[in-house]
């Protein structure tokens, strides 16, 4: 626990003359969920992205420590190390579970996938292991075989997750994962998503617009606006006492969270 | 440093941007001082800044100056000047804070809620399991409801499960915020009987205690917040 598994220095990433982010920097640490909030256009998803090794940044760095290893520039290592780590060491669950999953693919084949890019030949044991992921995120095992287009909104968030999860990565990018979801079914993910990160010790970065989602998800919460980071810190203090005008905004325009 | 809490020179003031920059200034050169095992009573009028010191101590609101050292084992950590992780740390080793509102997520069962808190301080499932049910058996829930969501439980059981958290990981220091209010006789006197216990295994304990009689029953020092010295 004494260094950060992630390493973002000076971020910028810009779409011709739109810059989405402006010298972003952060740590990521072991266990640790940071939240990222603000407006549609604020620079959120991008950001994530970026991180997730899907969208090279225009300057700065972002550098992934493996087990053990050194510190690694997610753009410089060359493609097929990043592809690896993206398949083992990290996922992104997106916000819409069609850019996160193949379609054609049964949901055992979509949890198994990752588990054959990290070597596993053996059919039998990648059924195995797609089974107890899918009744870990609390999918009927007996859906295997059905493709994801049979599943509910909800349902495909979770397959998501166990597609990512499988692998067993050490950090797990989330794109507005209760967005969409009928209130009942959020609670629900909320609560796996608690208890998934408690077990596994995952790192998490979620981007939401949610500040209760934030509030009971999150360890630590960076406020964008703009495409810079203006307030950051402690969850619930950002959330109770913020001080930047643009985070008060935010907070005081909730209803009840 | 032997002080279980020192604060010295403390300023918080609110400025609120949404309203032309209006700036609240709540404590101005606060300085106190709790010794381990004492139990320090926070009493004066509404707004004159006894939740904020409370909260300033958890590292919810971000003083403006001064220091705010919290004794944890053999070290003394700065809670104005600590990184958020050191905070959650020291949250999860030392300060149990009992707030005025539950908020939880939703779907989570009772018992589960009060176990996560001991098990985020190291304990393990079943001790935390055992530890749970003994302190919810304590403050009188009935088991029935353990298994349930609180989201629909009245005012008085949503505050007990709320000390409930706060108290089950037994930190050395606890920060109640109002625990008894919304309490019948009986419940109040089972958070009583809770703090009480809390001193005698050696916790410091600050609080504001609406009640007299609960004041009168766990504090070993009233501090009087006025205006004068808060504003």
């Amino acid at each position: 626990m004494t260094e950060p598994l992630l390493r973002v220095r000076g971020l910028d990433k810009n779409f011709g003359r739109v810059a989405a982010c402006r010298a972003v920097s952060l740590d990521l640490w072991p266990g640790e969920v940071l939240g990222i909030v603000g407006e549609s256009g604020s620079g959120k998803t991008t950001l994530l992205r970026c991180l997730s090794g899907e969208l090279e940044p225009s300057a700065g760095t972002i550098e992934f420590r493996a087990a053990e290893g050194p510190f690694e520039d997610v753009y410089r290592m060359g493609e097929a190390r990043r592809r690896f780590l993206m398949r083992t060491q990290w996922g992104i669950v997106h916000q819409n579970p069609r850019d996160g999953l193949r379609m054609r693919v049964s949901a055992g084949g979509n949890v198994g996938e990752r588990l054959m890019a990290a070597g596993e030949r053996h059919y039998g044991r990648i059924r195995a292991e797609a089974v107890a992921w899918l009744d870990r995120v609390e999918l009927d095992p007996a859906r295997i075989d059905d493709l994801p287009a049979l599943f509910s909104g909800g349902m495909q968030q979770r397959l998501q997750i166990a597609r990512i999860l499988v692998s067993r990565p050490r950090i797990v990018y989330l794109d507005e994962p209760t967005g969409g979801l009928d209130v009942s079914i959020q609670a629900r993910l909320l609560d796996l998503l608690r208890r998934l990160v408690r077990d596994l010790a995952l790192a998490v970065v979620i981007v939401t617009h949610d500040l209760g989602v934030a509030r009971l998800l999150t360890d630590r919460l960076m406020v964008m606006r703009r495409g810079e980071v203006v307030e950051e810190g402690l969850t619930d203090q950002v959330l109770d006492d913020p001080h930047h005008a643009y985070s008060q905004l935010l907070v005081s325009s909730v209803i009840g969270a | 440093m032997a002080a279980a809490i020192e604060i010295e020179s403390l300023d918080k003031s609110f400025t609120l941007h949404l309203r032309g920059g209006t700036e609240l200034r709540v404590l101005s050169g606060l300085s106190l001082t709790v010794e381990r095992g004492e139990c320090l009573a926070l009493q004066g009028a509404s707004g004159a800044g006894k939740s904020t010191i409370l909260r300033c101590i958890y590292g919810n609101y971000r003083p403006d100056r001064g220091h705010l050292c919290v004794r944890a084992g053999d070290e003394a950590v700065d809670v104005a000047e600590a990184a958020p992780r050191e905070i959650l740390r020291l949250r999860r080793s030392t300060l149990g804070y009992v707030s005025q509102f539950l908020r939880v997520v939703p779907r989570v069962p009772v018992i589960e809620l009060v176990m996560e808190r001991a098990q985020e301080s190291g304990a393990e499932e079943d001790v935390a399991r055992a530890r749970a049910a003994a302190i919810l058996e304590r403050l009188r829930i009935p088991r029935t409801l353990w298994g349930l969501p609180p989201a629909t439980f009245s005012g008085g059981e949503q505050q007990r499960i709320n000390v409930a958290r706060g108290l089950v990981a037994e930190q050395p220091i606890l920060l109640l915020d109002e625990p008894t209010a919304a309490l019948d006789y009986e419940n109040r006197k089972a958070v009583v009987d809770l703090v009480r216990e809390a001193k005698v295994r050696g916790a410091t304990v600050i609080g504001v205690f609406h009640d007299r009689e609960v004041r009168d029953d766990v504090a070993d020092r009233v501090l009087v917040l006025d205006k004068a010295e808060a504003a």
